[in-house]
């Protein structure tokens, strides 16, 4: 008997009636998994916003010169009553 | 589920399809279902990405079944590999069972023999020997669904079948040979 002879002895068959029950259980649970995409976004954002807190807080802790001391500065203005050169 | 109207009338029209092809590719019904439940699961999560305009649902379907289908046998063949490293520590695994519920018992030895056979063909010619010679698509069809002319797909499966008949030929020598020792 050559191998076509064979190969035309296979039957086919009906698919088993549970697959569909166990396929709709296998979607629903990938459904309410959070994607691995989004799960990346969510920890890139929150180390993005505890940078920018770091960048604020390290702003806030360097000591800045008075408001007049700037205005001084910028316009060469002296800071002493003295108007002559003693 | 959304559109699950839609997706269980594909389901109803392919299942058998998608089942029996697999049968044709792992040999037992268990692990058919695998396969089957995997290739539908994907049809749902990809189905928004299909494209009628460049192929027929069905050679869509048929490519995913048989990819599904070769990635399960490659999968199977790498936990064969780690087996004898599983076995040092007690745990064996199961080797793959012949249990096509489409051959009726008194055909089972003489085809198992020949699955076994077709298991060793190159992946191309064994999708080419399958869908040739047991789900009996036309060549045109088979060429449409492997992304290959007409004339690859025939040769595909010239070599197939000349592979068959060598190894089948030199296998039916060692198992005389063994019953005259």
């Amino acid at each position: 008997m050559n191998i076509d002879e064979k190969l035309k002895k296979i039957r086919l068959v009906e698919a088993p009636p549970f697959l569909f029950t166990r396929i709709e259980a296998q979607i629903n649970a990938a459904v309410n998994v959070i994607s691995p995409r989004w799960r990346w976004s969510a920890i890139a954002g929150f180390a993005v916003l505890v940078l920018i807190n770091i960048y604020v807080v390290a702003q806030s802790l360097r000591p800045r010169q008075a408001g007049i001391e700037t205005v001084v500065n910028a316009l060469s203005l002296s800071t002493s009553n003295n108007l002559y050169d003693e | 589920m959304p559109g699950e109207f839609s997706f269980k009338a594909i389901y109803d029209e392919y299942k058998n399809l998608v089942f029996n092809l697999s049968l044709q590719y792992v040999q037992n019904a268990t692990d058919a279902q695998d396969v089957t439940q995997e290739v539908f699961v994907k049809v749902y999560q990809n189905l928004h990405k299909y494209d009628s305009a460049t192929a027929s649902l069905k050679t869509w379907i048929y490519r995913i079944t048989i990819n599904q289908n070769l990635d399960f046998l490659k999968a199977r063949r790498s936990k064969k590999r780690f087996a004898f490293i599983t076995s040092i520590f007690g745990k064996e695994e199961e080797p793959a069972h012949f249990d096509h519920p489409g051959v009726a018992m008194e055909d089972k030895d003489e085809l198992k023999q020949l699955f076994a056979l077709i298991n060793q063909l190159p992946h191309r010619q064994k999708t080419a020997l399958i869908l040739s010679r047991i789900e009996e698509r036309s060549q045109k069809e088979i060429a449409e669904i492997m992304g290959l002319s007409v004339k690859a797909v025939d040769s595909l499966v010239q070599r197939a079948l000349a592979n068959l008949s060598r190894t089948e030929g030199k296998d039916k020598f060692y198992r005389i040979n063994k019953l005259l020792l």
